[in-house]
């Protein structure tokens, strides 16, 4: 039993397989339905393109959220980030000043949010989730002073070109999420950075006390959640050209939703890249299907919150059973551990020293 | 006297090792007794399964008065019975009022579960406990405002709602109610236990301060690896009787298992070092030397071995480093200056349970294993698995998580991890709580190796037997000062035990 808990070390059975790559299968499955019932509709290559397409915003600020939570703490304000830095893109956009400049200033808006949220969880001490909650107040406030209340456009081709530019039929915009998708995945799993920041979510009293400088790794999860954000709204502003002025807080819980359902891949409970990628695809794909096959708006939503709770409430009785089964078996090889009871009864006269 | 509390042949086993074995206990009414034994002797376990967190092993029996419990106990068939637990933390509510936290435990004077709680009544009744026991505090004062031994006070009076009837109807259990009281605190606590004996209240008393056992309690019973080998009137008994009886070894003393001392030169030096508990308190270590700190709870040795962490400020004081001033801000500094750490509690300080055996080795040294930029995987695992091989880590594999492995091991995995690389200090808190025998053994031995290539060891430990036959000095703490200093063939648990209790005494 000491052995299955990895991906890497389990056997290659049907349970397994489920375990680790469930949602997966469960999108596999979903398409394989989908293109059985509507062959002509759901299953062509115009709709695919158009998912893959559609996705790619909402896949980047999903990608924003697994930061913070990968180090133990909410983001709250992505969606309204998003919704600002949209609508930043398209009015500077409107006064014709250079894409490079328009991008540059969005983006860095966007970093700027994460880092004053840092700034106040980190800093001031403020709990991560009213602080992030009170940021996207304020920004959503922000967003109908800068729209005047109105629907805003903007009319420069080059900066719609950016991401509706198709190459071979695929949008740009499908090649930056990829890109972002890659590079997260290797900041997070193949740097030290990215195992810290871990450590920072997994056992942050652990982490500082074995050198890491886990308030860094915190600021740096803020700072990179906010930059994705302002990524996911300059790539927003330039794929869709217009913005209402309550853009931005209907991103945040299909956010979240990805993310978590990617957490149930893997490790339960370990935010990751590729789940979080085939998250976001699994709900698209669900919406999708359901509403070509007739299905109203109201099912779709049905669709995403069942689907969520589904797999969460398998992952934690998965993990719950194996945490039992370690509990109950002699530890490790050589065994003769102390009674654990009373070793806990008695740390717990000894912590206030 | 009558019998207010009896327990035959309990028993309590823990996968497979006797926690508690065959303990029957008569506890008079109308008397405090003082129940002792050393960490791990069974003291909580008993405590537990009175409080119904624990079931016993089947076949024990307990009474209270003449009624038979049904054991195992749930937590409010021991409330009926007229059983209350006192823990060190008293359980208050800083942000809610005396009167309220009463009625936390009782009841609200509301009609129903959403009915308007009738404020005044509320505070009326906790006012006749409060006076009862002489506590001059208005009952809607805020809990977190009250002194230290007031609040302990508060605590002791909750548990007697009923008034004066109650005092005989309740079994109060104080579990080291003083540990963390500033002493000229103790004497008020103590005055209002002697108030509920004068009462006819009786109180089950458990502390490691010998000298309070000796003023407050009537009888005592010792625990020792699970049994009972005491029970008995206090009467003339010294204080060195008493830790005799709780350790329970002859006075054996053993010899320094070093080959030699060496005298390096004083690596690690602070200076008047004061914080929460501390009050200036000035330590020396030179290389290859292994420097004990002990004392009783609340002398502050955590403290101190945080603060040479960095995990913590003094708020006077300095520290120099092999000659140089040194002052980490986070345990980062203090490692990047080759001071390293094992903190106290392994499973929230120690190791990140959900991370894999080879990650915890290298957490916080990633970078030894980084080539530009990016973990180069297999020298990470090569290290880990050299670590682990020569810090005797046992392991199914590196990637189990270490959540998997026993105490022992877990603790293998950081001494192992605060021994990597460049070190001239090791630290270590309480390393070998919750760690069997035999890894306790193995860990002293790591020491020993880490003393012989001039690695300077500091080992805090309230586990007097950590340092037989391992530490060089053990420097004895008491509510922060550095009162007595053992070297040598005085290091002996009794010596220690004797050391701490009567400098406490003292203080």
């Amino acid at each position: 039993m000491t052995t299955t808990t990895r991906g890497s070390t389990a056997a290659w059975g049907f349970g397994s397989i489920m375990r680790n790559y469930g949602i997966a299968v469960f999108l596999v499955l979903m398409i394989i339905v989908f293109s059985a019932l509507m062959p002509g509709t759901f299953a062509s290559a115009g709709n695919f393109r158009q998912i893959l397409a559609d996705q790619a915003v909402p896949g980047i600020l999903a990608l924003a959220v697994v930061l913070p939570l990968a180090a133990g703490e909410f983001d709250l304000s992505v969606g309204a980030n998003l919704g600002i830095t949209t609508i930043l893109g398209i009015t500077l956009a409107s006064t014709g000043a250079p894409l490079i400049v328009v991008i540059a200033a969005t983006i860095l808006a966007g970093a700027l949010i994460g880092a004053i949220n840092a700034f106040m969880v980190i800093v001031v001490g403020v709990n991560a989730f009213v602080a992030t909650l009170a940021m996207a107040t304020i920004l959503a406030g922000f967003n109908l002073l800068l729209t005047g209340s109105t629907l805003i456009i903007h009319n420069s081709e080059a900066f719609s070109a950016m991401t509706n530019t198709r190459i071979g039929g695929i949008q740009l915009v499908i090649a930056y999420f990829a890109v972002i998708a890659v590079v997260l995945w290797f900041v997070l799993e193949r740097t030290p950075f990215g195992r810290y920041l871990r450590a920072t979510g997994m056992g942050r009293d652990a982490a500082t006390l074995s050198g890491v400088r886990t308030k860094r790794y915190l600021a740096s999860a803020f700072i990179g959640a906010g930059l994705l954000a302002g990524i996911a709204g300059t790539l927003q502003a330039s794929r869709a050209s217009n913005a209402t002025p309550d853009l931005g807080p209907e991103f945040l819980l299909p956010a979240y939703a990805a993310a978590f359902l990617g957490a149930t891949a893997i490790r339960a409970g370990y935010f990751n890249v590729w789940g979080t990628v085939i998250g976001v695809y699994l709900l698209a794909v669900g919406a999708n299907g359901l509403i070509i096959l007739g299905a109203k708006t109201w099912v779709t939503h049905v669709f995403n919150g069942v689907a969520l709770l589904i797999a969460v409430s398998a992952a934690t009785l998965v993990t719950r059973r194996r945490k039992e089964a370690v509990a109950k078996t002699p530890p490790t090889p050589s065994g003769g551990d102390e009674p654990a009871a009373p070793a806990t009864a008695d740390a717990q006269t000894r912590v206030t020293d | 006297m009558s019998t207010a509390l009896r327990i035959e042949g309990v028993s309590k086993t823990f996968a497979g090792q006797r926690g508690l074995s065959d303990v029957t206990l008569d506890i008079p009414a109308g008397q405090i007794t003082a129940l002792l034994g050393m960490n791990g002797s069974g003291k909580s376990t008993l405590i537990k399964i009175l409080a119904g967190v624990y079931e016993p092993d089947t076949g024990g029996r307990a009474w209270v008065g003449e009624t038979e419990l049904s054991l195992p106990l749930t937590p409010t068939e021991s409330h009926d019975a007229g059983l209350r637990f006192l823990h060190q933390d008293l359980g208050l509510v800083d942000s809610l009022t005396i009167a309220d936290n009463f009625a936390l435990v009782d009841r609200f004077f509301a009609r129903g579960i959403v009915g308007a709680i009738n404020t005044k009544r509320q505070n009326e009744h906790a006012a006749t406990t409060l006076a009862l026991f002489g506590i001059d505090e208005h009952p809607a004062t805020l809990v977190g405002e009250l002194s230290p031994s007031t609040r302990t006070m508060v605590g002791i009076a909750r548990a007697f709602q009923g008034g004066v009837d109650s005092l005989r109807r309740t079994i109060l259990v104080l579990d080291e109610p003083t540990a963390s009281l500033p002493a000229e605190e103790v004497d008020r606590v103590l005055g209002m236990l002697e108030l509920l004996r004068e009462n006819g209240g009786t109180a089950i008393y458990v502390s490691h301060r010998i000298e309070e056992v000796r003023r407050i309690a009537d009888r005592v019973a010792v625990l020792r690896d699970g049994m009972l080998v005491a029970d008995e009137p206090l009467g003339a008994r010294d204080s060195h009787e008493i830790v005799s009886l709780i350790i329970g070894r002859p006075l054996e003393k053993r010899q320094l298992s070093r080959a030699e001392v060496r005298e390096g030169d004083s690596v690690l030096e602070a200076r008047g070092l004061r914080g929460n508990r501390l009050q200036g308190v000035d330590l020396s270590v030179r290389a290859g030397e292994i420097v004990g700190i002990t004392g009783l709870i609340g002398c502050g040795r955590s403290e101190l071995v945080r603060m040479l962490a960095g995990a913590q400020q003094p708020s006077a004081g300095s520290m120099r480093l092999s000659g140089k001033d040194y002052r980490p801000r986070t345990p980062a500094d203090a490692i990047a200056e080759g001071v390293t750490c094992v903190p106290q509690n392994r499973r929230t300080e120690g190791v990140v349970l959900d991370m894999s055996v080879g990650e915890n080795l290298t957490l916080g040294r990633l970078e030894r294993h980084t080539r530009a930029g990016v973990v180069d995987r297999g020298g990470e695992a090569a290290a880990s698995e050299a670590l682990s091989e020569a810090f005797l880590v046992k392991t199914a594999s590196l990637a189990a998580p270490v959540r998997s492995l026993s105490g022992g091991n877990q603790q293998k995995v950081v001494v192992a991890r605060a021994a990597s690389g460049d070190v001239s200090v090791v630290l270590l808190d309480e390393p070998s709580q919750g760690v069997d025998a035999l890894a306790k053994q193995e860990i002293a031995n790591i020491l020993r190796a880490l003393a012989e290539r001039g690695v300077a060891v500091v080992v805090a430990s309230t586990d007097y037997d950590d340092f037989v036959g391992l530490a060089d000095r053990v420097l004895v703490l008491n509510r922060g000062r550095h009162v007595a200093t053992l070297e040598g063939a005085d290091i002996t648990e009794d010596r220690i035990a004797l050391t701490c209790t009567t400098s406490a005494q003292a203080g």
